[in-house]
């Protein structure tokens, strides 16, 4: 009995173990665990690792992070101000390289508002590329509404998750 | 060992199923006495509480069991039909199952109309013993559309998303389950968002947007062999997929031209035809039932807007379809072309609405506040759209004549419906 | 003698008196009147329904008219009776069936009317149904007002809205005044009746 507890528990955790597994190995391959149910495949997703940063990025850019009204993708003067030390920043490490990723709070459709996110994280890719920061440096991303920083209903925590992210 | 398998991944579906709440019916039903079917109680037991589930959910009946009658007929020739006028029932509904093998069940069903005293269908069915759910919900649809005249959705199915905290992981599931949200099977395991996801017009294969490989790209899955492949794989982020009605091209939008742009795809050569051009942000496409018209939500008037574009006419200007409001998105066409479903926002709340296209003014059809991704039976009666509740997403429904009811799952969250085109 | 002889015819005369009235009274003089085809031409009626305010008024125009109706038949038996004298008797028995025909109109009218309120009140009009919906039902009614048939014979293009319709009359079931309907004139114009759902 002990025996069969045993391995009712590895195989339990097994799914979640392999995931881990090939979270740590960075690689692009989806594989597909099947599992055959009466005519229907489940899919298990392989998630590719983001790209590894470079410590001293991290440091410099931990807190880029600009806010938008809502419906909105343009900089506010505030946001112009935290972005003038990332470019500083960038214009100092010319090998530096960094993701921005747009977000928008929860209200509307999902797509819509993976677009605004979009629009977003370009508004701050522009206006680095204004600033001197080539675009190849820059990779610009979405998540929509589906990272939420802030899981409340009311403004502020709508307020908190309208924002691009610098990594 | 099998069985710990089978067990272990039974106790899993069973972690997040839906739960079929009926709130509210429409205003004028019909009232229908559902005798027990006649046969082994273990199996009628079953049929019988689907059909009952199945008929309350479509909000058009009021359903009488055996407990509530005056007189329970053994067989067609002594139903006593003053018993029911006395009642108001306006239909009976009586039927049995055999065992014809140990392969094969029988079910018949008889539809009598109690005004008229006379009995207006009779119907034999052929099933499996271990796809009893799919006879009893072939059998409702049967009795609905007897009685309404519609065309019935209890046979179809249901896609959609879940998210739940497994030991502090976060699990997305794309699932796949009959259309009162029973009998899940999940079609895609992520530990990254899924979205957008859409059936294809055979209901044989799945699009929908996936974070795994850390930013939003389409694949497409085939259902019954868990084959998959990504959309445009050289391409960066791409979103919002939907098919076209014969199922050869696939309408997307691409981030490449620096905003949202919709673009079609034909799936054979993949040849890649843009459809919009503007700067501000285009997207959620969506096909008319006839593939002649693509509906899609622009920000080019400064809020989101409905706008059509006319595939047929060559070089054909977007134009606008929403005036009423400053923020009407993710449409989609009624299956008569008659009108259209989508999210507007009215006040501060998000609501599902339809309008009607010769009509000008827009139809509210639920009343909450971040109602989202809704998407319509087949027959056209029937709406099924996300909303928020204490945090939570949890899916709901509305008919067309009022009736509501909710499926939202045991453990955590469900989100992004899609409904399958009718299955036969 | 004389005297009991005037008893006699006074008496005798009361006699016939008596046994015209009772004669009278037990419909031995009433000759009933050719039986008419049975097969009756439908009359269409129409159902008028408007929401909220708009209905009342409606309402008020329905009953106006039958006063007109009977307005114009008291006129016309006004304007008759001065010219009795110089007409022939073919023209007099055109006149009275005139009279009985607008009487007619106005009783087939009235019972319609009825019929509209009736049914009106048991219409639930279903949701999210565009205007503009029209649908035509035939209703076969026996002598005690009693629905024993309802068919639809013009779809309106929606399944809900023709449902609606059929819903409706079937919560009818029976129109209890028929028993008020002459027989003739139920036979000629209440037994089969098309029906125009037309809500405005």
């Amino acid at each position: 009995m002990i025996n069969i507890k045993n391995v009712l528990n590895k195989n339990f955790f097994s799914p979640f173990v392999f995931l881990i597994l090939l979270n740590s190995c960075s690689s692009m391959n989806v594989t597909e665990e099947s599992v055959y149910d009466g005519g229907i495949q489940t899919v298990e997703a392989s998630v590719k690792d983001n790209t590894s940063l470079n410590y001293e990025t991290k440091a410099i850019l931990a807190n880029a992070t600009v806010y938008f009204e809502f419906d909105s993708f343009k900089l506010s003067s505030k946001s112009i101000q935290t972005l003038r030390s990332a470019v500083t920043a960038m214009k100092e490490n010319s090998s530096i390289k960094i993701t921005i990723s747009g977000h928008a709070d929860e209200r509307g459709t999902r797509e819509y508002n993976l677009a605004l996110g979009q629009r977003r994280a370009e508004s701050v890719r522009d206006y680095l590329a204004v600033n001197g920061v080539s675009k190849s440096r820059v990779l610009v991303k979405s998540y929509g509404e589906e990272r939420l920083i802030a899981e409340g209903s009311d403004e502020s925590s709508h307020s908190k998750n309208r924002r691009a992210e610098i990594n | 060992m099998k069985i710990f398998f089978s067990l272990l991944f039974f106790t899993q579906l069973i972690f997040s199923e839906l739960v079929l709440e009926i709130t509210q019916g429409s205003e004028d039903p019909y009232s229908i006495a559902l005798i027990e079917f006649s046969g082994s109680k273990k199996i009628t037991n079953e049929i019988n509480s689907i059909i009952n589930t199945d008929l309350l959910r479509t909000g058009e009946f009021k359903i009488f069991r055996e407990s509530q009658l005056l007189s329970i007929p053994t067989n067609e020739e002594d139903i006593k039909f003053e018993d029911f006028k006395l009642l108001g029932i306006d239909f009976i509904i009586t039927g049995s199952l055999t065992n014809e093998d140990k392969f094969n069940i029988s079910a018949s069903y008889q539809v009598f109309n109690v005004q008229k005293e006379k009995k207006i269908r009779t119907s034999k069915i052929f099933g499996i013993p271990n796809k009893l759910r799919q006879l009893a919900h072939y059998i409702s649809d049967g009795i609905y559309e007897e009685i309404t005249g519609l065309k019935g959705v209890a046979s179809t199915k249901l896609l959609y998303v879940t998210e739940n905290i497994n030991d502090d992981k976060i699990i997305f599931n794309l699932v796949v389950a009959d259309s009162d949200g029973s009998n899940e099977q999940i079609l895609l395991k992520s530990s990254e968002p899924i979205i957008s996801p859409s059936w294809s017009p055979d209901s044989k294969k799945v699009a929908y947007v996936s974070f795994e490989t850390g930013m939003a790209k389409v694949f497409i899955q085939t259902i019954a062999t868990g084959k998959r492949e990504m959309v445009l794989e050289n391409s960066s982020q791409i979103s919002s997929p939907s098919w076209s009605p014969n199922g050869k091209f696939l309408s997307l939008t691409l981030y490449q031209d620096g905003n949202a742009e919709i673009y079609i795809l034909n799936l054979k050569n993949q040849n890649l035809t843009r459809l919009t051009n503007h700067y501000a942000i285009d997207t959620e496409s969506s096909w008319s039932p006839n593939g002649s018209k693509i509906m899609f939500t622009s920000g080019r008037s400064g809020s989101p807007q409905l706008y059509e574009i006319n595939l047929r006419k060559f070089s054909s200007k977007p134009k606008r379809i929403t005036f009423e409001g400053n923020y009407n998105a993710k449409g989609s066409y009624l299956s008569s072309g008659e009108g259209i479903v989508f999210v507007h926002r009215s006040e501060n709340n998000f609501q599902i609405a339809l309008k009607y296209t010769n009509e000008s003014f827009i139809r509210p059809l639920t009343n909450s506040k971040l109602d989202e991704s809704p998407s319509i039976s087949p027959n056209g009666n029937v709406i099924i759209y996300a909303i928020t509740e204490n945090g939570m997403s949890m899916l709901s429904g509305v008919t067309l004549s009022g009736a509501k009811f909710r499926l939202p799952a045991r453990t955590g969250e469900v989100r992004e419906p899609s409904w399958s085109g009718f299955l036969r | 003698m004389q005297i009991k002889s005037d008893y006699l015819i006074a008496s005798f005369i009361s006699f016939l008196i008596h046994a015209l009235i009772i004669l009278y009274l037990m419909d031995f003089f009433y000759s009933e009147k050719k039986v008419r085809p049975i097969l009756s031409n439908p009359i269409n009626v129409n159902l008028l329904y408007k929401e909220d305010n708009k209905a009342i008024s409606k309402i008020e125009i329905i009953e106006e008219k039958p006063s007109i109706n009977s307005i114009n038949t008291i006129e016309n038996i006004i304007s008759f009776s001065p010219k009795i004298e110089s007409t022939n008797i073919s023209k007099l028995i055109r006149e009275d069936q005139l009279i009985k025909s607008s009487s007619e109109d106005h009783q087939v009218n009235q019972f319609s009317n009825m019929m509209i309120q009736l049914i009106q009140s048991a219409w639930i009009k279903p949701q999210n149904i565009q205007d503009g919906l029209v649908c035509n039902l035939r209703m076969v009614i026996n002598k005690n007002g009693r629905i024993v048939a309802v068919d639809l014979i013009k779809s309106s293009g929606n399944i809900r809205f023709d449902n609606s319709a059929i819903k409706a009359i079937s919560r009818v079931e029976t129109f209890s005044f028929f028993n008020e309907i002459p027989f003739n004139l139920y036979q000629k114009n209440f037994k089969n009746i098309v029906i125009t759902f037309n809500p405005l």
